[in-house]
């Protein structure tokens, strides 16, 4: 276990600096003209060559990384050109909302995802399996930016319920915040379903072949029992370790919906440095989504792995 | 019919699809026997137990003509009724796997389910007699067995475990699924003492599965002898291992090692394989494999009465002279 | 052929189906629409379908035939689609295959990298890239393309791992065949029924993906034709016009459809399943 733990946490550290690398590489090619971008273009050469080399600009590329790392490792993600604040403190400003729909849409879509993908494991070839093999293969196909555009048209057009956009902050009404979110976090759970039913039936079918499933059914336990108590005790690893790992990439994947409903966050922020080609905005912003995913996504592997006792069992033998 | 049956089938047949796993079965098993079954690998052991317990694996079909437990024709009875009957009179041993204990749950909570859900009593009166078994079959601090999981336990520990579940609803039958498999030769004496105790002590019949001639040996009282998926030899354990009527049983009592055993003599083994297809015939399905094969075996053959509860389904049983070769 | 048909399954005939009639769609919109897709005609702006038979799927806020912005939409899709999976997937098989069978330091830094690029959210990336290589149809080409390099990498390094252990490769490494052979005659063989498979899906992912940039502005720009474009101009008129979002949006649904339908029929019929 301990063994596990220390692998996947050194390979975790090597994915966040190679994450590093790629993000500054990557966008340190546009951001040569960030001293321009600053200063407009009727700037003097003498004006843009001082500003570069406060910046930093100036210095080979390897120092250039070396500086900023050494922001990121202090928490300082740099400064944005565009809102001239810093980009940590943007972030933060748009963590909640971002947070809330990937939090509301793994909920929603976990929820539907253990009764139904429960139901189609039991029933195997039954109704409800036969339309969960639908979502499974549907889900992932519908485009969630139509999908909010049918949604507004149909649902929040038509009732005076959820708003066609905007946020609303817990701390005005808690309501209208739940109000606010719950059309894009539906948007959001539909797309992430069918492979959430894919995770919880598949990770079913294989609980209800164990031994533990045959001694339930020779104790003449209720049907249930065996169902829920056993079945379906066996099978929660692996589709929670699935959700949790989608929750943690949904930081990264909110930008659309976002985008259609106005909601102010990561995604919009991106967005937003993306179209003013604020480069110090997105390097921040990315760097610190990118390092959340596979923070989290750590976390979660280990957690999932504390639940699975053979995993203990190593645990205990070494 | 006799009342004293617990277990009573004519004529079980067990179907895959067209396969036939198990033909043309009769047993009887009177209540206070120890009763062994012997065979290979694939000789239809398991499968029968599984048909007895109704957990036949998806797409398996059995056929008879009666299947009575405990006196109620399961014919009748829906699935539910019958895994409810099986549930409050039969205890099951499994083998020696890591989970047949729910690896999430604690065995508390596990040990306890039979018996509260067949309404012998309350979850306080089901610990209290969990701790009660837990001590019966050899443990010293129930209560930290109790609180543990399976995996965290060693296999003799686990198989133990099982046990006291099996007998927590005071269960008429016991059937053990090979309970001694994998484990060390010491640990597996303790269970099969434990066995032979609880049968001898507690009047509580069992049915246990072994490839394991030697060991059905020294504990069962009656034996019943299988070979691709039909009983071909059954009878009181004296006459199986002394005067063993089916070629087959012999053969099977002839490849155990012994310590009598010396450098010269040579470990013998029965030529070829049970047969996994072809088992509808109704002729001697060991035929192919026996020493002593004849054209009469090739004609439909059935079971014969060798004494009073002596059982052999062969053309021609061997007698003294055949046995002492 | 028979044969071949005995062996199909639904899926696969299905999404063969769906990309058959994209394709045939795309054909036939380069030598004809039933209108010029970008000329304006504001005298039939708004029309319903149904509205007027001349415009099957009704016209959009200039005016411009839905049908046939649908039709040139369907050849920008698959261009793209095509092109950059095309590109994504060689660059990635060959520094999967390079990362295997080389091995070493520059084995391990290809890896890394991937990694790296995998652990990014896919829609972060894509914005990321866009930003790189600029907005438009070849910013999306080349950014859709760097996008899929990483699964085909990950992917054909996997399986030479899996495989180099198979005694027919060893027996050729020990005749001295080269790196090179070793990899056109032995190992892309082998692969070739999960890299056909991952291309199907990776090419639905790919529309899905150039939709997703062109709807938020950062793909294909107006005056021209692309479904996501068209959604995100419907998005502006949902409240008096609904009806503007049914056909882009039923468009990348049936075609993203159908590649991962052939995906899976793929799977099924060339990859021999591990029992």
């Amino acid at each position: 276990m301990l063994n596990y733990c220390i692998k996947r946490i050194y390979s975790a550290v090597i994915v966040v600096i190679v994450v590093s690398i790629i993000t500054f590489l990557m966008l340190s090619m546009v951001s040569g003209n960030a001293a321009i971008l600053a200063l407009g273009t009727d700037a003097t050469p003498e004006q843009l060559a001082a500003l570069e080399h406060e910046m930093g600009l100036d210095l080979p590329w390897y120092l250039q990384y070396f500086n900023w790392v050494k922001g990121l490792v202090r928490l300082d993600f740099g400064s944005s050109m565009l809102y001239g604040t810093d980009v940590l403190t943007l972030i933060i400003q748009r963590l909640p909302v971002t947070l809330s729909l990937a939090l509301f849409s793994m909920l929603m879509s976990l929820t539907v995802s253990f009764i139904l993908g429960t139901i189609s494991a039991v029933r195997k070839g039954g109704i409800v399996d036969i339309i969960c093999r639908s979502i499974m293969q549907l889900g992932t196909t519908i485009p969630g930016f139509w999908l909010s555009i049918i949604f507004i048209i149909y649902i929040a057009l038509r009732s005076p319920v959820f708003p066609i956009s905007g946020f609303v902050s817990p701390s005005e009404s808690f309501e209208g915040y739940l109000a606010s979110i719950f059309l894009p976090s539906l948007v959001l759970a539909i797309a992430e379903t069918g492979s959430m039913l894919r995770a919880v039936r598949t990770s079913m079918l294989q609980s209800l072949n164990q031994d533990y499933i045959i001694m339930a059914k020779v104790q003449g336990l209720p049907r249930w029992k065996i169902y829920i108590k056993y079945g379906l005790r066996g099978a929660l690893a692996a589709p929670l370790n699935v959700a949790g790992l989608k929750f943690a990439r949904l930081l990264g994947g909110t930008t659309i919906v976002e985008s259609v409903f106005s909601l102010p966050g990561l995604g919009r922020l991106v967005l937003v440095a993306v179209e003013q080609r604020d480069i110090f905005l997105l390097q921040g912003t990315a760097m610190f989504i990118t390092a959340s995913v596979v923070l989290i996504s750590l976390a979660v592997d280990i957690i999932t792995a504390l639940m699975n006792p053979r995993m203990r069992l190593e645990g205990e033998q070494s | 019919m006799d009342s004293a049956n617990l277990v009573s089938i004519r004529n079980l047949t067990v179907l895959s699809g067209q396969r036939v796993l198990i033909k043309n079965l009769d047993l009887d098993i009177r209540e206070g026997e120890l009763i062994g079954v012997a065979g290979e690998s694939g000789s239809g052991k398991t499968m029968f137990i599984l048909a007895m317990l109704n957990v036949l694996p998806e797409g398996v079909k059995i056929t008879s003509d009666r299947f009575e437990l405990f006196g109620k024709d399961c014919r009748t009875l829906s699935s539910s009724e019958w895994r409810s009957l099986v549930g409050s009179h039969i205890g099951f041993v499994p083998q020696n796997t890591m989970f047949y204990l729910h690896p999430m749950m604690k065995i508390k909570k596990q040990i306890i389910d039979s018996f509260v859900s067949h309404k012998k009593g309350t979850k306080e009166q089901g610990l209290a007699r969990a701790a009660e078994l837990l001590r019966r079959v050899g443990f010293d601090d129930p209560e930290r067995v109790l609180n543990s999981y399976g995996w965290e336990l060693s296999g003799g520990m686990r198989q133990r475990v099982n046990i006291a579940m099996a007998l927590m609803n005071n269960p008429e039958i016991l059937i053990a699924d090979e309970p001694t498999t994998a484990l060390d030769a010491a640990i597996q004496r303790q269970i099969l003492d434990l066995f032979k105790d609880i049968n001898e002590n507690e009047g509580v019949t069992i049915l246990m599965v072994s490839h394991d001639l030697g060991m059905l040996h020294a504990y069962s009282n009656m034996n019943m002898v299988m070979y691709a998926g039909r009983m071909v030899e059954f009878g009181p354990s004296e006459d199986i291992f002394n005067a063993p009527a089916h070629p087959y049983t012999k053969a099977l009592l002839d490849v155990i090692p012994t310590l009598s055993r010396t450098a010269d003599d040579r470990l013998v083994e029965i030529p070829g394989f049970v047969p996994d297809s072809g088992r509808e015939v109704e002729s001697c399905i060991f035929a192919d494999r026996c020493p002593y094969a004849e054209d009469i075996c090739r004609q439909p053959v059935s079971m014969t009465h060798i004494a009073a509860h002596h059982l052999c389904l062969c053309a021609k049983p061997l007698t003294g002279g055949d046995r002492n070769e | 052929m028979k044969k071949f048909l005995k062996k199909a399954n639904p899926s696969l005939i299905i999404g063969a189906a769906i990309i058959l009639l994209v394709a045939v769609t795309a054909i036939v919109a380069f030598f004809w629409t039933p209108y010029a897709p970008n000329v304006m005609d504001n005298a039939h702006s708004y029309l319903k379908p149904g509205d007027d038979p001349a415009h099957l799927l009704g016209t959009d806020q200039f005016g411009r035939d839905i049908l046939s912005r649908i039709m040139e939409g369907s050849k920008t899709v698959l261009i793209i689609g095509f092109i950059s999976v095309i590109c994504g997937a060689f660059a990635g098989t060959l520094l999967g295959s390079i990362a295997g069978v080389v091995k070493g330091p520059i084995g391990s830094i290809i890896m890394r990298a991937m990694e790296g690029f995998i652990a990014f959210p896919s829609a972060l990336l894509a914005i990321m890239l866009v930003a790189v290589v600029g907005k438009g149809e070849t910013g999306a080409i080349i950014a859709i393309s760097i996008y899929t390099i990483a699964p085909f990498a990950r992917l054909t390094n996997t399986m030479i791992l899996e495989n180099e252990n198979l005694p027919a490769i060893k027996a050729a490494k020990s005749f001295g065949v080269d790196s090179k052979r070793l990899l056109t005659h032995y190992y892309l063989p082998m692969m070739l029924p999960r890299l056909l498979t991952q291309f199907s899906a990776s090419v639905g992912s790919a529309i899905m993906t150039e939709a997703a940039l062109s709807f938020l502005g950062l793909g294909v720009q107006p005056p021209n034709a692309s479904w996501g474009l068209m959604l995100s101009n419907a998005k502006q008129y949902a409240l008096l016009y609904p009806y503007l979002a049914f056909a882009p949006g039923i468009a990348i649904i049936v075609t993203v459809l159908g590649f991962h339908l052939l995906s899976d029929g793929l799977g099924d019929l060339l990859i021999k399943r591990r029992s």
